[in-house]
């Protein structure tokens, strides 16, 4: 049942993959060349959400379980990578991945208690995780408490061991490939014997059960690679701004709550929509902030009440995500597991 | 005597205050249908939830083929060759029904392949081969029951829980379903079937046990229990003097 190589190949060699991926690739180095540092920064946002977001689908889309509490795997993965460097001088293309599965150890650890709440307490219980986690980086000394951690300067010759470039289309490049690799590994989950329990897991548990399947050791295994990703995501943010402080990491809002945001913008019962819903929303977001906190610098938090508004016109109009709307016209379809 | 597929002995569930099953002890023997009848909250759903293992009974031990599963998870039970369906039906409502089977046949299948070809081959004894790209939330309720049948089938059960699969079902229906059945049970299945609708109970099962407040208060033949003084009272309460 599993997809084998060729299955992955033919996929990602199909028109409309190639033509993204060819855009992808290219638009870095347009924007580098065309000095455009904000659009080049939103880019990277857009991608790093993606990651994050395509992560928390797994969970949510595939298995059925919501978490708010993303922060954590996200605020784990960009602190690993930074102790990592900091304290160890380890470079961050091998501390990424540290960071990984860092965040998927943590992840196993909230699984074991949170996967014995269901529906809305699973939910409240990652909000708890998310803000426990705050507190306590926040008091952690090791970690710079509050202040948090920041990369030291290095000379130029040491750009790619210490991944430290002014260039930020460098970092889209790196994102680039984390979400490639990402694509590939929860491509071939969903589309086996393992991703179809999850699916069954999200319609029923009980009746899953009963047909044999060992729900709470898939939904650990979905736990585990959701947590995983999303620590890449976070080794992202660490590497991409140098710094790292509990407040931005592990925030409920511009991280866990972003996250879900993006996957359910974009649709959560497709493969694709956490990535279509990453570049709408982020850029959305990143431009409504700047705009707005330019324009009436007093009224702090407003921006967050125009990106209300959005998702609450999204949810109104578009309830299934932008993919789930374009399938219910016909423009796309859902792809099924099994067709006879 | 033949071989016992299934002993429950004294078991006892109670959810707080009340017992809910109380000190039940019976036995299912292989190929036979056994009908479990009782009033509404006689403990009959209960008790399958014990022997599938959704529930744990705080006393009294089920064995499976000699085997003590007394509190193993679901999921395990389900391996070990027990099914059930569903009294509130389960559909996994966005999968075709198709896939609702497969989702079982695939316990007992190497690959997708062989567990799609067994899963058709149910669909068409069961009479959905014609909806198997239908998603299951769109489907009737007879044709939900069925769906509940054919996804039991698949995990290729040696005994079978049937709960209410007729409730709901107009005559005729019942009749069909009473063939279906049948025919299962006749390619060696054995079933233990919970119902209300005497028309199937009483037309299909080889003996008959009867919960009241979570005991046991008759065991029989059909005629011997629709007969018995205690069952009747249980069903009607005692006459007026």
């Amino acid at each position: 049942m599993r997809t084998g190589w060729s299955e992955i190949a033919r996929q990602a060699l199909s028109l409309p993959v190639l033509v993204a991926a060819f855009l992808l690739v290219v638009t870095p180095f347009g924007l580098y060349l065309a000095d455009l540092p904000f659009i080049a920064n939103m880019m990277f946002l857009s991608l790093m959400y993606a990651i994050a977001a395509m992560a928390w689908n797994l969970l949510m889309g595939y298995t059925g379980q919501l978490s708010i509490g993303h922060a954590v795997f996200f605020g784990v993965g960009a602190y690993t990578t930074m102790i990592l460097v900091v304290y160890y001088d380890v470079t961050p293309w091998i501390g990424m991945f540290v960071a990984g599965a860092v965040a998927a150890l943590v992840g196993l650890g909230l699984g074991v208690p949170f996967f014995r709440l269901r529906s809305h307490w699973f939910t409240l219980a990652t909000i708890a995780a998310g803000e426990i986690f705050k507190l306590v980086f926040n008091n952690w000394e090791y970690v710079g408490s509050s202040a948090g951690l920041q990369m030291k300067i290095v000379p130029e010759g040491k750009a790619l061991y210490y991944l430290q470039y002014a260039a930020s289309y460098v970092y889209i490049y790196v994102a680039l490939l984390v979400l490639a690799i990402e694509l590939v590994v929860l491509y071939r989950i969903v589309t086996s014997r393992e991703g179809f329990y999850l699916q069954a897991i999200r319609e029923d548990e009980l009746a899953a059960k009963t047909l044999g399947i060992n729900t709470f050791k898939y939904k650990m295994m979905a736990m585990g690679i959701s947590a995983f990703f999303t620590g890449m995501a976070g080794a992202l943010y660490a590497v991409r701004y140098h710094f790292v402080e509990p407040a931005a990491v592990f925030d409920v809002i511009t991280v866990s709550t972003y996250i879900a945001v993006a996957g359910i913008i974009g649709g959560i019962y497709h493969f694709a929509g956490p990535i279509i819903g990453s570049f709408i929303f982020l850029p959305a977001a990143e431009y409504v902030r700047v705009t707005i906190v330019a324009r009436f610098p007093r009224l702090f938090g407003l921006h967050v009440f125009v990106l209300g508004v959005v998702l609450l016109v999204v949810s109104l109009f578009a309830p299934d995500g932008i993919l789930g709307w374009m399938e219910k016209r016909g423009y796309i379809r859902r792809r099924r597991v099994i067709e006879v | 005597m033949e071989e016992r597929i299934l002993e429950v002995r004294d078991v006892v569930k109670r959810f707080g205050g009340l017992v809910a099953v109380d000190h039940v002890s019976m036995d299912v023997y292989r190929g036979e249908v056994l009908g479990l009848i009782g009033p509404n909250g006689a403990g009959k759903t209960t008790l399958f939830n014990v022997i599938t293992g959704i529930y744990k009974p705080e006393e009294g031990t089920v064995r499976f083929k000699g085997m003590d599963i007394t509190g193993l998870p679901p999921h395990q039970v389900a391996k070990l060759g027990i099914a059930r369906t569903f009294q509130l039906v389960r559909p996994l409502k966005n999968f075709t029904v198709l896939e609702n089977v497969v989702v079982g046949a695939l316990q007992k299948s190497p690959n997708l392949g062989d567990a799609v070809e067994k899963s058709l081959e149910i669909l068409e004894l069961v009479g959905l081969y014609e909806k198997r790209n239908v998603a299951s939330g769109s489907l009737t309720l007879v044709e939900k029951k069925r769906l509940e049948v054919a996804r039991a089938l698949a995990l290729e059960p040696e005994l079978l829980l049937l709960d209410e699969v007729a409730a709901g079902l107009r005559p005729k229906e019942v009749d069909a379903l009473v063939d279906m059945l049948r025919e299962i049970n006749k390619r060696g299945i054995t079933m233990i079937m919970v119902e209300h609708v005497m028309r199937a109970v009483m037309n299909l099962s080889h003996r008959i046990v009867v919960l009241h407040h979570g005991r046991k208060i008759a065991e029989g033949t059909p005629q011997e229990v629709a007969n018995n003084p205690q069952v009747i009272e249980a069903y009607l309460g005692t006459g007026v003097e």
